[in-house]
């Protein structure tokens, strides 16, 4: 979306961030290292239980210290231009970051909101944790921004409570309090996967409309490939709490190198790849491994086509750099590309 | 919404018809007339069956029972066989004195409840601290909280006066100290109550998604737990106060008469000695009365509570 910006200004930097659970010891997230530039929209895409919504959640540091424990660093240029490192950082100066610098929109719109505060009141809450404003001025940005979203009647939805809304509206209420501070990154969790098809275009269309017009970054969070390749600038492919592919949307699209990625595209369906055209949706064998048990070597290996046995269950392959600007986590891409 | 509280308030007939029937024939027939009591032990039959004569005593406890409701619907709730008081007359005066206690001991356990178990700085002391007094409330009888508070802050310490009771007009400060033991007293089951109740929906409400939405926004871990997770867990604390008028008034009886308050708790017990039902019933009455009121004022608050809440 952002081809033109031709200074690329290092936003977030992600380094060899790991999380593990302490209820469980499960390991969520191996070594992710990324960053994403300001304006830019980088996809996080791969099946559920993959580490990408934890990876939200840690930029967010909402992953409460007593649940998970991180180490790595997740650097973050501020609004005031000071970088931050996010890891470990106190939590009254991490909540000034939270709403602020970034924020952050989650997959289930129906239970966002909370059920006993009116939605206006709610947004009102977003701004008046940032700025220090008057309260008849937070009500007026809280109107704004609601009139922004495209909300037919901003005034009778500012005073309405969350269940008096539909999904698509209060994923809108919840866009709109996401952008209230101005943030310079969202992380959108899966932002329409649980709306209808026609929402869920509309509020993809807006959030495409609001990123451009205020040049924020999106992480945006998302199974659906779809989606990514219409929005992003950048993918990042996870698997079983790695980064296993990353590079430019239209080269990871078009040309998958690693073999889960080109598993996800062959198992999507497709409108016009019917039977007769032979595009038949061919699924990944298997399921996503269970993080507490992972294989050996390659962690994709027992659900891969190309696996060689030997080989791939026991090196665990480094990301490297592929060609056309990405990086690969595979021992064989450069046999098995064609 | 007025026709259903209207509703509600149409269940004190039958609960009332049930409560006094059931005080006055368990009473009446497990332990006898009230003549005998009134007379003391040495009084002769002739003399027993005179006064059970002249009260209706005789006749059978069914007609005694009809009668007593025909006349309580008129207003009419009789004398009091033991002082001869009309019953207005002994209940009003103690009236206030236990709806004092009742509601300060239950608005206290509220707040202490909610409120403790809310705190975010400093969780990993307040909170099992708010658990074990909730054990301690729940466990320990009332007489026995009462008389460990009367030995610290009384006899130890010597800040508050032990027992007996200072009305209002005796000084504001006066009348404090003197309500403020029974009041903890009474309220320390309730606290022990709300506080189990509160922290199991509290815990529950922390884990939803708009907790973790009004973390992203940049509250403070107090802020969302005062604003968001106390409102959304209140709910429940708010049905068990309704229900819970019943063990006040067992709690009230005992904490009045330990310290020498003159309630209704007090009024109850000396009239179920004597046999007393003309008061016993109206006490009766006046519980069932409290008890669905404040059922229906729960429900009321619920709406407050939570928008998505309508009573139809």
């Amino acid at each position: 979306m952002n081809a033109d910006i031709a200074v690329q200004e290092k936003l977030l930097e992600v380094d060899g961030l790991s999380a593990t659970f302490r209820s469980n010891s499960v390991r969520a997230l191996r070594d992710v290292s990324f960053r994403i530039d300001a304006g830019e929209v980088v996809a996080l895409v791969g099946e559920s239980g993959s580490g990408k919504s934890t990876t939200g959640l840690a930029i967010m540091g909402l992953l409460e210290r007593g649940e998970a424990s991180l180490s790595g660093s997740i650097r973050l240029v501020r609004k005031s231009g000071e970088r931050a490192e996010l890891v470990g950082l106190a939590e009254n100066r991490m909540r000034s970051v939270r709403g602020n610098d970034v924020a952050m929109i989650f997959q289930e719109p129906m239970s966002s909101l909370d059920p006993i505060y009116s939605v206006g009141d709610q947004i009102a809450e977003a701004i008046a944790a940032h700025q220090d404003l008057p309260r008849a001025r937070v009500e007026d940005e809280a109107l704004r921004l609601l009139t922004i979203m495209a909300i037919p009647d901003p005034a009778k939805c500012f005073v309405s409570y969350p269940h008096q809304l539909s999904g698509g509206m209060r994923q809108r209420v919840m866009i709109a309090m996401a952008l209230s501070c101005r943030p310079r990154l969202l992380v959108a969790d899966e932002p329409t996967t649980a709306l209808d098809v026609t929402i869920q275009a509309q509020i993809i269309d807006q959030l495409g409309i609001l990123q451009r017009d205020a040049g924020m970054a999106v992480l945006f969070v998302t199974h659906d490939l779809g989606l990514a390749a219409d929005l992003a600038d950048r993918v990042l492919v996870m698997y079983a709490g790695q980064i296993v592919e990353a590079g430019p949307a239209d080269q990871v699209f078009s040309r998958p190198t690693m073999p889960y990625t080109a598993g996800l595209m062959r198992s999507r369906p497709r409108i016009g790849a019917g039977r007769a055209a032979g595009g038949q949706i061919q699924p990944i064998p298997g399921g996503v491994p269970d993080l507490a048990r992972l294989p050996t070597g390659c962690t994709f290996h027992p659900r891969c086509a190309h696996a060689v046995t030997g080989r791939c269950d026991v090196t665990l392959p480094a990301l490297e750099p592929a060609d056309g600007g990405r990086a690969v986590r595979c021992l064989r891409w450069r046999e098995i590309t064609p | 919404m007025l026709a259903l509280v209207g509703r509600r308030l149409l269940t004190v007939i039958p609960s009332g018809l049930i409560v006094t029937a059931l005080l006055f024939f368990s009473v009446n027939g497990l332990i006898g007339s009230p003549a005998e009591l009134m007379l003391g032990t040495d009084a002769t039959l002739e003399a027993i069956a005179e006064l059970n004569r002249q009260h209706g005593f005789d006749r059978p406890l069914i007609t005694q029972y009809l009668e007593w409701m025909g006349k309580a619907l008129t207003g009419d709730f009789g004398r009091s066989f033991t002082t001869h008081q009309t019953v207005a007359e002994a209940i009003l005066p103690r009236l206030p004195v236990t709806l004092e206690i009742g509601i300060a001991a239950i608005v206290l356990a509220t707040f202490a409840a909610t409120t403790f178990s809310s705190v975010t700085s400093a969780r990993v002391v307040v909170r099992p601290m708010a658990t074990g007094l909730a054990i301690v409330g729940i466990t320990l009888p009332n007489f026995i909280i009462g008389i460990g508070l009367i030995y610290l802050f009384s006899v130890e310490l010597g800040w508050l006066p032990s027992i007996g009771w200072a009305p209002w007009r005796t000084g504001i400060i006066n009348h404090l100290q003197h309500v403020l033991l029974p009041i903890l007293t009474l309220s320390a089951y309730f606290y022990g109550v709300f506080t189990l109740v509160y922290q199991a929906e509290y815990d529950a409400v922390r884990r939803r998604l708009f907790v973790r939405v009004a973390k992203a926004k940049g509250l403070s871990e107090r802020q969302v737990s005062f604003r968001h997770v106390l409102p959304n867990s209140i709910l429940p604390v708010i049905t068990y106060v309704g229900l819970s008028l019943g063990q006040l008034m067992g709690g009230a009886v005992v904490t009045e008469s330990l310290f020498s308050i003159p309630g209704i708790g007090g009024l109850l017990v000396d009239s179920i000695v004597a046999r007393d039902y003309p008061v016993m019933m109206a006490i009766g009455m006046i519980v069932v009365i409290t008890v669905v009121v404040m059922n229906t004022a729960a429900d009321i608050v619920y709406t407050i509570v939570n928008p998505q809440i309508r009573l139809d």
